[in-house]
């Protein structure tokens, strides 16, 4: 019986190697904003003048176009796939490939399809690549551990007493040495320090990058993003 | 030329496993990909040159076939064949994406598996 191989791993460290700094926005709980923070955490260190992408790995409901208000974007092919470019972010999503059309995928294939992805993905020089993960500690976490290896995870939370619980269960899980963690209170009553206040007025905003920095929470983020990122900038 | 970043797979995986070397491997490339056989083989080639690689690589194209997880009813490439040239070329570089636009031709489910051919991989004794 003949041996099988993927050979789609093997060149993603590759991909991945004039890349700065990765770091998962991410939060184990639906509906904790983990899509607004990437997208102005991406917003924000691209008006810094960083080389900043924007991953959105929410396989199956990735939102990250429609909050930048990203129309009609889609990779270039150049000896593989090189992401648009908009707002100064190198973006990527599946939504580009969908075409907006539903796209439901059980959890292997979910795997086979972040895979390609990155196998295929030119990022070029970079010093954030900012990842943009779906709720749950589930196949993407795995495969995206396994696979980056080295990061930072950025872990949100709310004041709900179950979003704090879930974050506290799963973070023992993911202590590694080549793995920074932080939890930053999203949604909070108040502004401050690893904090980003509930913005009532954020909806009004999605689709509409101008609107998108002149929110509450997007003046967070900014006096945020050394705990984001966990670099002086 | 995504075909480029595929078969800089293959070569990568070819340098990084002592295994495969002086094996006789099948590149398997799947018919769902739809990989352009010449552009890869010219890509496996010049990269081998670059790299000073010598060995043989025969590709073989595997037929696609799908079974629907509802039903259980087994399909071809020929549902996908029948999508327009942009969906088509979704699938190219993601080959999950027939997952947006072909259902189950029988009970119209959109939750089926690609039982073969579904992308680029390495089969060696």
């Amino acid at each position: 019986m003949n041996k099988i191989l993927d050979p789609r791993e093997s060149v993603i460290s590759d991909r991945l190697k004039n890349v700065g700094k990765i770091i998962l926005i991410s939060g184990f709980k639906g509906g904790i904003g983990k899509s607004v923070v990437s997208v102005m955490t991406a917003l924000s260190l691209s008006r810094k003048g960083y080389n900043v992408a924007l991953l959105d790995l929410d396989v199956t409901s990735s939102t990250d176009d429609i909050i930048l208000g990203a129309k009609n974007l889609y990779p270039t092919e150049d000896k593989g796939l090189i992401p648009p470019v908009f707002e100064g972010i190198k973006f990527m999503s599946f939504n580009f490939f969908s075409m907006s059309k539903p796209f439901a995928i059980r959890g292997s294939s979910v795997v086979d399809a972040i895979k390609e992805l990155l196998c295929v993905t030119i990022w070029g020089k970079l010093d954030f690549l900012i990842v943009d993960m779906p709720p749950g500690f589930g196949d993407t976490f795995f495969e995206i551990m396994r696979l980056f290896k080295k990061f930072r995870v950025v872990s949100l939370y709310t004041p709900s007493p179950l979003s704090k619980k879930i974050v506290n269960k799963m973070i023992p899980l993911i202590k590694d040495k080549n793995i920074e963690i932080v939890k930053i209170e999203n949604m909070s009553k108040e502004s401050g320090k690893a904090k980003l206040i509930y913005d009532p007025e954020l909806d009004k905003s999605i689709g509409n990058v101008k609107k998108l920095e002149k929110t509450l929470l997007y003046n967070d983020v900014v006096k945020n993003l050394n705990i984001i990122t966990g670099e002086k900038l | 030329m995504h075909e480029w970043a595929l078969a800089e797979s293959v070569i990568k995986t070819v340098e990084l496993n002592d295994e495969l070397k002086n094996k006789k491997i099948d590149v398997i490339v799947g018919e769902l990909q739809d990989v352009d056989i010449e552009v890869f083989e010219f890509a496996l080639n010049e990269l081998m040159k670059n790299k000073e690689i010598k060995i043989k690589l025969r590709i073989v194209v595997e037929e696609s076939s799908f079974k629907c997880n509802n039903c259980g009813f087994e399909f071809s490439m020929k549902e996908v064949l029948k999508r327009n040239k942009m969906e088509r070329e979704n699938i190219h570089f993601i080959p999950e994406m027939v997952k947006a636009f072909v259902k189950c031709p029988k009970c119209k489910s959109i939750d089926f598996e690609i039982i073969k051919g579904r992308g680029v991989k390495l089969s060696y004794e």
